[in-house]
């Protein structure tokens, strides 16, 4: 029983944490009562222009990806499909960056090729950008459903005399159009709380505009801002719990031959995208390094990112355990657990404008790890939490009840069958944690300590700066833990099935 | 470490090589030299917009003092300014040094009486008309309209700053950026708020924005704008590193279009490990990188002033007091009311 307590009492906590941000934001917003700051339309419209234009375009790319790559029989598909993940890898701000500087008159790119390519800015390029790193979610999503589709329900329809394109609307699309909408759904929260992006190429939206009131002496403002923010994704987070698919196994899988020109086609496809999305980037800035050398970033800067990173994966792979084994045990429990998620729709500049005004409060713990990285496990306490809990739901309890049996203590029954059964889980948890973590910028910007420079902090200098070029190192840095970390994870959940 | 290594280091660290760095001139402005040790541990609010080239002064300082420890945030200047206010408030002191890019921030946190006096050496150090209390300038900086030769000729550029918008050029701008704002800020006091709130408007609706003013004179340069507006060493500095850049430096006459402002350091603890490190900012060996690798304008007495700039004679800076820059939450609220922010 000691250790059931324990266990809900960590999740108390958390989750009385978790509401700080909230409570900050609303104690501000209480305050300014008397200088109310109206909605601000030109931001409003920019943000939902930004937000729906990315989804949309993510579901574009997305869609006839996953069905390429789940319905048809397509030699190197495990492989491609890998590489069209990559993405998810690669932080949207990296993305931003590369193709802010190369595309354009006299960028990196106008002298390479004989052509001048459009820039890439403002709020189209920002959607562009956004779509090219967030299409995964859609094609994840999608790919999923149409892992569902029984190769029966095809044949029906074919014996019934439907062409291909019939099959497709009224079988396929029917299918998939709720997967779609969650991928999309999951697109627009990260339109919508991303930085990077924004920031770089110039378009005013929310998280942008809070930053710069916040440089600009703005605090109010700033706070105004992020309340607004915070109740647009509420409701964009309402929808997406809504949006959830159920799943059902086939009896037997789709797998479809294409013709000699649908496979063109196809390759075609996955490939321009991969190339867009991974290969460009990399190859400007191996441009970059070629011309400025291994320049600019210390040792300290790498060390200093992968430590905070290290040390805020191990908490959140320690604190998700008792909140998700709490979560499965009762409804108190669950509603604890709902509420450690409210972290997550928290944009980092709105958690670090929050924060900094805690911190402005209980002056011992401005500027200091502390608020730091508790910022960072709010944020990303979600990811290690659905990853352990996903796996205690799926798992048999015949094994604790056989051990019940034989009169084992709850706590043994944990250390000896529970906690080995999901340690895989808690790994992969952790490992997300630290990927969110190492390339996390704005609450960075905002919260880390008197001389804290991490890559991802590095890189928004060089940027301000307008050195572009020594971003290379930095930029190949966070690619190469990012793609390290999701292969680990990949492995962990053995996703090749 | 010795004066030549700590040229040495700093150069080192430069992007380009230096002329005229190691020449001893007859002035009696100090060197490291003459410096005694730097022991202790500071932390130092560092205002951005310097392109790495404080870096290389701060990094040679602390190589040269391996008993010193200098711990740094840095943050937009603004942004920094509104931090240590915010912190005095609530009776937080983390900062012992702010060196900001721009006199108005700087101002900013004088005005709030939290910055501590100064020895009286260290400030008549500085040329006359640049001794201020309770902070110095450290170097000098004008504003320009860096244009693209191949688009017009500088007989084109209107010398009245408040005309410019009416001429049809495209225009780049970092409305962002300290040194803009403070631009405004002398907009406002010299033309008054109404000409102001013109003026940005007619800008607004046509100028493209950037992130900073390097990024500006870069669009300028690459003939994504006609002309621009910023500090005169992003455009020295360019065409220092791409001589034939098809880009040059206008000025106006007598209006804030051609604002000398200054970078500035002030102290929020008195002690000798401050006083030391700021005394290093104005000796022979970092005032004269700051000329010539920075292009800023040195603000001691006998260091030549960098190349390609033109004698001070010859432009008309507006009557403008560096502390009366200050005046920054008011330009604030106006740009932001007009939505320029």
């Amino acid at each position: 029983m000691k250790l059931r307590a324990t266990f809900f009492s960590i999740s108390t906590v958390v989750a009385a944490l978790s509401l700080l941000p909230v409570i900050t934001l609303l104690a501000l917003a209480v305050e300014q009562m008397g200088s109310v700051y109206f909605l601000r339309h030109e931001i409003f419209v920019n943000t939902i222009i930004v937000v729906s234009g990315t989804a949309l375009m993510a579901s574009l790319i997305g869609v006839p990806l996953a069905i390429i790559t789940s319905i048809f029989d397509l030699p190197l598909k495990k492989m491609l499909l890998a590489c069209l993940l990559m993405p998810l890898a690669v932080p949207s701000y990296i993305g931003a960056f590369a193709f802010y500087d190369a595309f354009g008159t006299g960028g990196e790119l106008d002298r390479l090729l004989p052509i001048t390519p459009p820039s890439v800015e403002g709020i189209t390029g920002t959607i562009f950008v956004l779509a090219l790193y967030t299409y995964p979610f859609v094609l994840l999503t999608t790919r999923a459903s149409l892992s569902g589709l029984d190769s029966n329900q095809i044949f029906a329809a074919r014996t019934l005399g439907s062409g291909f394109f019939e099959i497709f609307l009224k079988v396929i699309i029917p299918r998939v159009l709720n997967a779609v909408a969650g991928g999309a759904l999951l697109v627009a929260l990260y339109a919508i709380s991303d930085f990077g992006t924004p920031a770089i190429l110039g378009a005013n939206t929310y998280t942008r505009a809070i930053f710069v009131e916040y440089n600009a002496l703005g605090f109010s403002q700033a706070a105004n801002l992020s309340i607004q923010l915070f109740v647009i994704i509420s409701v964009f987070l309402v929808l997406e719990s809504r949006a959830r698919v159920a799943k059902a196994l086939p009896s037997q899988f789709v797998a479809i031959s294409l013709g000699s020109v649908g496979k063109c086609l196809a390759y075609l496809l996955m490939g321009s995208i991969i190339f867009t999305s991974t290969v460009l980037p990399v190859i400007i800035f191996s441009v970059w390094l070629n011309r400025e050398g291994f320049v600019g970033v210390e040792l300290l800067t790498v060390l200093n990112s992968v430590s905070v990173s290290f040390a805020t994966a191990v908490l959140i792979a320690l604190v998700a355990i008792p909140v998700s084994m709490t979560a499965t045990r009762d409804r108190l429990g669950k509603a604890l657990e709902k509420v450690t998620y409210l972290g997550f729709g928290i944009p980092g500049i709105v958690m670090g404008t929050a924060f900094i005004y805690v911190g402005l409060q209980f002056p011992p713990i401005y500027q200091t790890f502390f608020l730091l990285i508790l910022a960072y496990l709010l944020r990303f306490l979600p990811l290690g939490v659905s990853s352990i809990r996903n796996k205690l739901e799926a798992q048999d309890d015949s094994l604790i009840n056989a051990a019940k049996c034989l009169g084992t203590p709850d706590n043994e029954i944990f250390f000896r069958i529970t906690l080995p059964l999901i340690s895989k889980a808690i790994i992969a948890g952790g490992v997300l944690a630290f990927l969110e973590t190492i390339r996390e910028l704005p609450a960075t910007l905002v919260l880390g300590p008197i001389g804290f420079e991490t890559l991802a902090t590095y890189m928004w200098r060089v940027y301000e700066g307008g050195y572009f070029a020594l971003a290379a190192v930095p930029a190949f840095l966070i690619m190469g833990v990012s793609v390290l970390s999701l292969v680990v994870t990949l492995t962990m959940e053995d996703f090749s099935r | 470490m010795r004066r030549r290594d700590f040229n040495k280091a700093l150069l080192t660290c430069g992007l380009t090589p230096c002329i005229g760095l190691a020449q001893d001139s007859d002035s009696n402005v100090i060197s490291v030299d003459e410096l005694p040790e730097l022991v202790g541990e500071i932390s130092l609010y560092l205002g951005r917009g310097e392109g790495g080239l404080y870096e290389n002064v701060l990094k040679a300082i602390s190589d040269r003092n391996p008993k010193f420890k200098l711990n740094i945030r840095r943050g937009p200047t603004a942004a920094l300014a509104n931090a240590i206010v915010a912190e005095k408030e609530a009776g937080i002191r983390r900062a012992d040094v702010f060196w900001a890019v721009d006199a108005g921030a700087i101002g900013l946190v004088v005005d709030q009486e939290i910055a501590e006096p100064l020895p009286s050496e260290l400030v008549s150090q500085l040329r006359p008309n640049y001794r201020y209390r309770n902070w110095l300038p450290v170097s000098g900086r004008i504003r320009t309209l860096p244009f693209n030769t191949s688009a017009l000729g500088i007989e084109q550029i209107p010398q009245s700053i408040m005309s410019l918008p009416d001429e049809g050029f495209k225009l780049g701008w970092a409305p962002e950026y300290a040194s803009f704002q403070s631009f405004i800020t002398a907009m406002r006091l010299l033309a008054g708020n109404e000409a102001t709130s013109d003026w940005l408007l007619k800008v607004n609706s046509s100028a493209k924005r950037y992130a900073g003013e390097l990024g500006v004179v870069m669009g300028v340069e690459r003939g994504e704008v006609d002309i621009g507006f910023a500090n005169h060493y992003y455009t020295l500095r360019l065409k220092a590193g791409k001589p034939d850049a098809m880009l040059d430096l206008a000025f106006t006459k007598g209006d804030s279009g051609c604002l000398v402002n200054a970078s500035g350091i002030l102290a929020l603890t008195s002690n000798k490990t401050v006083h030391n490190f700021i005394r290093y900012l104005f000796t022979k060996e970092v005032q004269s990188y700051l000329s010539s690798e920075a292009f800023e304008i040195p603000l001691v007495d006998g260091i030549a002033l960098p190349r390609g700039i033109p004698s001070l004679d010859l432009i008309s800076p507006p009557a403008i007091d560096l502390t009366q820059l200050s005046d920054l939450r008011p330009t604030l609220d106006l740009m932001r009311e007009l939505r320029v922010l």
